[in-house]
């Protein structure tokens, strides 16, 4: 379970890799678009920012997994193994539970929107669920990150010390 | 007396090791709901976060200088500066300066700066007898220049969080980016008069000059691109970035320097900061919208006006402040936590929110080298496989350097604020 969880997350950092990627692309189209053919889009602006949102969120559990996620590490590598312990279950839990209250919102928002159909403001009218699913999604994922990472602690599989890098 | 309790928790949290954008965002959600507020705002803060159209400069800013760093442009670039005023006095470390300032004008961040020129001129200069401090206190504060010369994340962010004109805030970088490089240099000039030994290096052929120059030309000119077409307004600075992404990679794949390989760990190590940001700006949204329901930032700002009169005073305060932070904080959380806490003092203060900013980023960079969390020290530990207390040692000179900045932009306004408003 562990490692369908860590491979889920890593397949799930390489799609935001690319959504990223991709991005640049289609900027640099409107860019193209409005000075060599003099014709703006009107889709680039916002479906770059839809895949912003898609591709923050669908990282997070990868963030968390290779830890790359900003820690301050000066009091934690000067505590004993047990304490260092301690405090890891702790910042997973902070992690596990706002991760639950993302969710418990992020879907309440996606129900609504689609229950009322709410739309983007914008020429194209872009249904906003579509985009609003991308947090309890990402947050969802995080969450059985938590999981995974909490296994691994207990059984002393983890890799790694500390739940962050200092970057 | 509620913000001196806040702040102890959220200090707590970030030494017990929680990662700092759920320690934010953990403690206002707590906020939130102990003062009965709906917590439904933590889903829009999450959304509204990262729908912006201005943040998108972030990935396409680290994805250009990844791309190029990948594609090994740092030693052309060195190479090229080098081949020009290797042999003046000092010239390895003029070399050195003069190929971080260039480097800071493709990309935004410090770290990538550093690692960059230090993994060529590091050995570089150790082997031509370069005191070894000196040469790693060079780079770890060379490297800073990332964040003060355009493009540079820091000053999106603070873009983002103030709602000022990023254009202004790169353009005012500038004055003060040129100057602490010149400060710089000036430092290597007088180590090379007053120091202990080094070999000179010899003066390169012209042919030697020519050939790195043309290698390193399409990096320059692209730089030129970036920062030209902000100032000039053919493109946001989101534009710019993706400009610069599509350009950089045009440039490393006719180079032939890059591999499918290298471009994989490019973009998956810019998507990986990119995230990392993006998170703590979610969780410092949440923060902030906590924070402001206790009305703390405006408390705050009502105590610093009514028991600091004098700007002087306030930035002396500021400054120590953030000084003081900075020990421990990495550069993007002090940006986070303390700007939009700050924010609101400003117009009572009647400083400028552009010059500000500038300042600000002046004071991350000391943060970025002053032990014991540095992150430029690391990296520089890092590239020269050396003990920290070696980089420590030799980078209190540069910290001493960016005190004096702070006072010169202080008396002189203008060194941050003519190029964005009255050239």
């Amino acid at each position: 379970m562990v490692t369908a969880i860590s491979s889920l997350s890593s397949l799930c950092g390489k799609i935001a890799a690319w959504l990223f990627f991709s991005i640049g692309l289609i900027i640099i189209y409107e860019v193209i678009a409005r000075y060599v053919f003099i014709k703006p889009t009107i889709w680039v602006e916002e479906m770059s920012r839809f895949l912003q949102i898609w591709a923050t969120y669908l990282a997070a559990a990868y963030a968390l997994k290779n830890r790359h996620l900003i820690t301050i590490r000066v009091v934690q590598d000067k505590l004993p193994h047990g304490y260092r312990l301690i405090t890891e279950v702790f910042s997973l839990s902070v992690i596990a539970l706002f991760s639950l209250i993302a969710i418990w919102h992020g879907s309440h928002t996606v129900l609504e929107s689609i229950r009322i159909g709410r739309a983007s403001s914008t020429m194209l009218s872009v249904p906003l669920w579509m985009t609003e699913i991308a947090i309890p999604i990402g947050f969802g994922l995080l969450f059985l990150q938590v999981v995974a990472e909490m296994t691994m602690l207990f059984a002393g599989t983890s890799k790694e010390e500390g739940v962050g890098a200092e970057k | 007396m509620s913000a001196l309790l806040i702040l102890a928790v959220l200090l707590t949290l970030l030494f017990f090791g929680v990662p700092v954008a759920f320690a934010l965002g953990g403690l206002g959600v707590a906020l939130l709901w102990l003062a009965d507020i709906p917590t439904i705002m933590v889903s829009q803060a999450l959304y509204s976060t990262t729908d912006s159209f201005v943040l998108l400069a972030v990935p396409l800013f680290l994805l250009m200088s990844n791309i190029l760093l990948k594609g090994g442009v740092g030693r052309d670039l060195f190479n090229a500066v080098q081949s020009w005023v290797g042999h003046w006095p000092g010239g390895l470390g003029i070399a050195t300066i003069i190929s971080c300032g260039i480097f800071s004008a493709i990309s935004g961040s410090s770290v990538a700066t550093a690692a960059t020129i230090a993994t060529v001129a590091i050995p570089e200069m150790v082997e031509r007898g370069y005191n070894r401090s000196f040469v790693l206190g060079l780079l770890a504060a060379g490297g800073t220049l990332g964040i003060l010369i355009p493009p540079s994340i820091p000053l999106i962010l603070y873009g983002v969080i103030t709602e000022e004109s990023i254009v202004d805030l790169f353009m005012a970088g500038v004055g003060p980016g040129l100057l602490l490089m010149a400060l710089f240099i000036l430092f290597c000039l007088g180590y090379a008069r007053f120091g202990n030994g080094y070999q000179p290096s010899p003066k390169a052929e012209w042919k030697e000059r020519r050939k790195a120059t043309v290698r390193a030309l399409p990096t320059i000119l692209l730089a030129a691109i970036v920062i030209g077409g902000i100032y000039i307004g053919v493109f946001t600075p989101t534009e710019s970035a993706a400009v610069g992404f599509i350009v950089s990679l045009i440039i490393v794949f006719s180079l032939r320097t890059m591999t499918w390989k290298k471009l994989q760990t490019a973009v998956m190590e810019a998507m990986a900061t990119t995230v990392t940001i993006f998170l703590i700006i979610a969780g410092a949204k949440v923060f902030g919208k906590a924070i402001t329901l206790y009305r703390i930032p405006q408390e705050l700002s009502l105590a610093i006006t009514n028991n600091i009169a004098d700007t002087g005073l306030f930035i002396l305060v500021v400054c120590l402040v953030l000084l003081l932070i900075g020990f421990f904080l990495e550069s993007i959380s002090m940006l986070l936590i303390m700007v939009p806490v700050l924010h609101p003092a400003l117009r009572s203060m009647m400083i400028d929110p552009i010059w500000f900013g500038i300042l600000f980023v002046v004071m991350i960079e000391c943060a970025l080298i002053t032990p014991p969390v540095g992150m430029n020290l690391f990296v520089i530990q890092a590239v020269g496989k050396v003990k920290l207390n070696e980089v420590v040692r030799g980078v209190w000179p540069f910290i001493l350097i960016m005190f004096g900045m702070v006072i010169a932009i202080y008396l002189v306004p203008d060194i941050v604020l003519y190029i964005p408003f009255k050239l």
